[in-house]
């Protein structure tokens, strides 16, 4: 469903993202983890095909990415990692605005509009502008506008970030149904719950490198070099990403803070 | 008022707008062609008044009174263009300035008297104003210095005067808003009333200067009679005229006063900005938070009916034919575009300034058929002159408007041509209105010979359509999107002036070459050699124009559009 072939994105001489490999197959649920500034957000702009890479390819359902974006993207839905949406259109006029670009027919557009609605709790405020709209509220909105056009295929940047727990657990219920039915998810989170509870592998990405892809498991044995015993993915996450130094720093603030 | 912090703001608020200037060899394009742009208005400007003082001086060599009472109405009428600029052009950039930079949360959050931060962003806007202002009416006062031999002491004092005038018509604009937007409730409130006080303003500028010629036009009989006596002094209640004689009582053989006239305007301009910067210390927040409050939600009713369970979606006017990414942004535009009140506000002025047009047009019917052809292109030219400006503050900023909200249209399944056909249709939609308004205003109102309406129409047509078709070129291929233009949109960043500028100049620019054109059967040449044919050659030259602009325009801009919609790297837009 979703290929990555050597991906690469130089800004200038800061290489975001080196080479990246990178396959996530159809009912698939994929986390992408990584320390801030690691590429995450690159990637993902890349496989949605709205950043071109310095070099390498990207396929959506076997769809060249670079070469046919316009049929790549009626297969996507998007969800930025900041919500920024039109302030003076309401959130119905703003779906309806997708609906019609992706040329949906009007009366399923409609029915499916008060559906995602409804199912964020925001039927109440529907007709307000946007810019009325909270932070975690205009979330939901890019949610809702993402699955509106029956994608195959989700890409969602930190899609909880925001969301009060229980809107963060009908994304999470949203998405996994979503999977099920054989759709593919590709979702870059920096909580470790959610990677653990939802994703079916996840990819870990550290200065624009890929060091680890599988499911939790797979990558805990990796880590531990066969040994059983547990570790949190938070652990795990600090051991693979070089974290250790961070205990370090902690020692070192505790003692100045004992001074 | 803390001048310590004051100081600190304002060093980095020109460090900022310095650092934009240097970003990227696309920013020094832009920044060079506006630099050119701009001097060759200044020394067009500069030029074409010193011709015309040169004129009035050999001319009426033998009145002096007449000249200097000529001369007095001339500058008259250029300080007055400075205030209706101001009322036209300025009021929504003052009003991004106090109410929507992005760093006011930032600075109104730190320990800053809230008159500091006022003082600082009604500085930046009165800098640009200044400069604007300068650029346009400063070759006037420099050309007339130089046609009369001014001593050296009048360009400081001129340059002064300007200064202070326009520091006035600042301060007069920015107390009203931050008198409105404090004292006033409700955002659509506020809105209006600022509205309406602009337009207000514009119409008693317009009615003194017409006032002021009125007087002249009886005082050029009388000084014909008492040569020298000048009965100016009946408009010294205006702040143009203390302009003007401030800068007149140094040239000599001036009659007049300056001291008189500079006295009244520092005084005047000085305790209106005092007065402004100690209400907004009071009023400022509360206005600001205010401005950036959402309005409740738009028709009530309407809400409601289709809100409810099983409501029938109502098909878009239309029809199903024209569903798709160019209708549905065309829509989304126009739904912004009237939701957006600096519409109304241009909607209005353009009225004003319609009314004012159609009721000062007269002419007396020419004896040749070139100036026969003349008027009666100039007929077409001014109302496609009208719909350029507001095509280039529109449409030509069309793409840019969708800024931050970009992502959207790159992550959907749309090609660059659907998206320029869409800002296309939106700058003509926007451009066609108004000058239609305009020739059928004239054609009604008005007592001048007109061609024939349809060609009318299809003339002035097909340059709003070149003009759109430029902007919307303009807009891709040196986009902003940083760019905020709306009131009340949040995260403005009020580097856009020089944008702005920019599409002026350059519908300007294209509209002149085109008037060229179409005014070609009044040239003696021209219907010499073509004879009666001379006008259907320049309609002909002028629809191959367009359409040569209109395809240049949909190749290049569509395949930079694609670019964007490919490789968006968000928000530097290079
Ligand atoms: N528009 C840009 N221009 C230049 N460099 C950029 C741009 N966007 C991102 N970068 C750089 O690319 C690298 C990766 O950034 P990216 O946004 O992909 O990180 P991220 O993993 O999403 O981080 P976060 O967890 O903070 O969201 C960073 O070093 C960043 O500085
Ligand atoms: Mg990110």
């Amino acid at each position: 469903m979703i290929r990555a072939i050597e991906l690469s994105k130089k800004y200038g001489s800061n290489e975001a993202v080196k080479n990246l490999n990178l396959e996530v197959k159809a009912g698939e649920v994929f986390g992408f983890l990584g320390p801030n500034g690691a590429g995450k957000t690159t990637t993902i702009k890349m496989l949605v095909g709205m950043l071109s890479p310095t070099s390498g390819t990207a396929e959506i359902c076997g769809v060249d990415v670079f070469k046919y974006p316009v049929k790549a993207k009626s297969l996507i839905g998007y969800v930025p990692d900041s919500p920024d949406v039109y302030e003076k259109l309401s959130a119905r006029e703003f779906l309806r605005f997708v609906g019609d670009i992706r040329r949906i027919e009007p009366s399923k557009c409609e029915s499916r509009i008060s559906e995602f609605l409804s199912l964020f709790g925001l039927e109440e405020r529907a007709d307000d502008l946007l810019g009325s709209y909270s932070h975690g509220m205009r979330q939901k909105v890019c949610i809702a506008q993402a699955l509106l056009g029956e994608p195959k295929v989700m890409f969602l940047d930190e899609p909880t970030v925001g969301l009060d727990p229980r809107s963060a657990r009908l994304v999470k219920d949203i998405l996994r149904r979503f999977a099920d039915r054989g759709g593919t998810v590709f979702l870059s989170t920096h909580i470790l719950e959610i990677a653990e509870r939802m994703c079916d592998r996840i990819g870990i990405i550290q200065e624009g490198q890929l060091i680890a892809v599988g499911t939790v498991d797979e990558l805990r044995c990796k880590a531990l070099g066969g040994t059983d015993q547990e570790i949190s993915l938070e652990d795990l996450f600090l051991k693979l990403t070089g974290g250790e130094e961070y205990k370090e720093l902690i020692k070192h603030l505790e003692s100045e803070e004992s001074l | 008022m803390d001048f310590r912090l004051l100081w600190i703001i304002i060093k980095r608020d020109v460090k900022g707008s310095l650092a934009v200037s240097r970003s990227g060899r696309k920013g020094l394009i832009l920044t060079a062609l506006l630099w050119a742009l701009s001097i060759a208005m200044v020394v067009g400007i500069f030029y074409g008044a010193r011709k015309l003082f040169t004129f009035t001086e050999v001319q009426l060599q033998a009145f002096p009174g007449l000249r200097n009472v000529l001369d007095f109405n001339l500058l008259n009428v250029v300080a007055i263009f400075a205030f209706v600029m101001i009322f036209v052009t300025e009021m929504q950039m003052i009003y991004r300035m106090l109410y929507e930079l992005g760093d006011l949360p930032f600075l109104l959050s730190q320990p800053i008297p809230i008159g500091t931060v006022f003082a600082s962003k009604f500085l930046g806007a009165y800098v640009q104003v200044l400069l604007t202002n300068l650029m346009f009416t400063g070759p006037v006062w420099v050309a007339y210095g130089v046609a009369r031999q001014a001593p050296l002491f009048y360009y400081p004092v001129a340059l002064a005067g300007v200064a202070l005038a326009t520091l006035l018509a600042c301060s007069t604009v920015s107390l009203m808003m931050v008198a409105v937007m404090g004292y006033i409730p409700g955002r659509r409130m506020k809105q209006l009333t600022i509205t309406a006080g602009a337009v207000f303003g514009l119409i008693v500028v317009l009615i003194s200067q017409i006032a002021s010629r009125k007087m002249a036009e009886a005082n050029v009989l009388d000084s014909l009679q008492q040569l020298g006596s000048m009965s100016l002094t009946q408009l010294r209640y205006l702040p143009s005229t203390w302009l003007v004689n401030m800068s007149l009582g140094l040239v000599p053989g001036f009659g007049v006063q300056a001291l008189p006239g500079a006295l009244a305007l520092a005084f005047t301009s000085l305790s209106f900005t005092w007065l402004t910067v100690a209400v907004a210390g009071k009023q400022f927040l509360r206005g600001w938070s205010g401005a950036s409050e959402e309005g409740t939600p738009i028709k009530r009713a309407g809400v409601r009916a289709s809100s409810r369970p099983g409501a029938r979606y109502t098909r878009p006017p239309l029809g199903r034919s024209l569903q798709g990414v160019s209708w549905a942004l065309l829509k989304k535009d126009l739904t912004l575009m009237f939701r957006d009140p600096m519409t109304w506000y241009n909607l209005l002025v353009g009225v004003v300034v319609l009314v004012f047009f159609v009721l000062n047009v007269k002419g007396d019917a020419p004896d040749t058929a070139e100036r026969l052809a003349i008027q009666r292109g100039m007929m077409l030219v001014m109302p496609a002159f009208m719909a350029a400006v507001s095509v280039g503050q529109m449409g030509g900023v069309s793409l840019s408007l969708e800024a931050s909200r970009f992502w959207l249209l790159a992550c959907q399944p749309c090609t660059g041509k659907e998206v320029f056909r869409a800002k296309m249709a939106y700058a003509f939609a926007a451009g066609a209105v108004l000058a239609v308004a305009y020739v059928l205003g004239v054609k009604i109102v008005g007592g001048v010979s007109m061609y024939p309406m349809w060609l009318s129409l299809l003339v002035v047509l097909t340059m709003v359509l070149a003009v759109s078709a430029f902007q919307v070129l303009l807009d891709s291929l040196f986009p902003d999107f940083t760019l905020r233009i709306a009131f009340g949109e949040t995260k403005s960043s009020g580097k856009n002036a020089g944008k702005l500028l920019m599409n002026m100049l350059g519908s300007v620019g294209l509209v002149a070459g085109m008037a060229f054109v179409l005014l070609l059967p009044g040239f003696k040449w021209a219907s010499r050699c073509l004879g009666s044919s001379a006008l259907w050659v320049s309609l002909g030259i002028l629809l191959l124009m367009a359409a040569g602009i209109f395809a240049l325009a949909q190749r290049v801009a569509a395949s930079r559009v694609d670019r964007y919609l490919t490789n968006w790297t968000s928000g530097s837009g290079s």
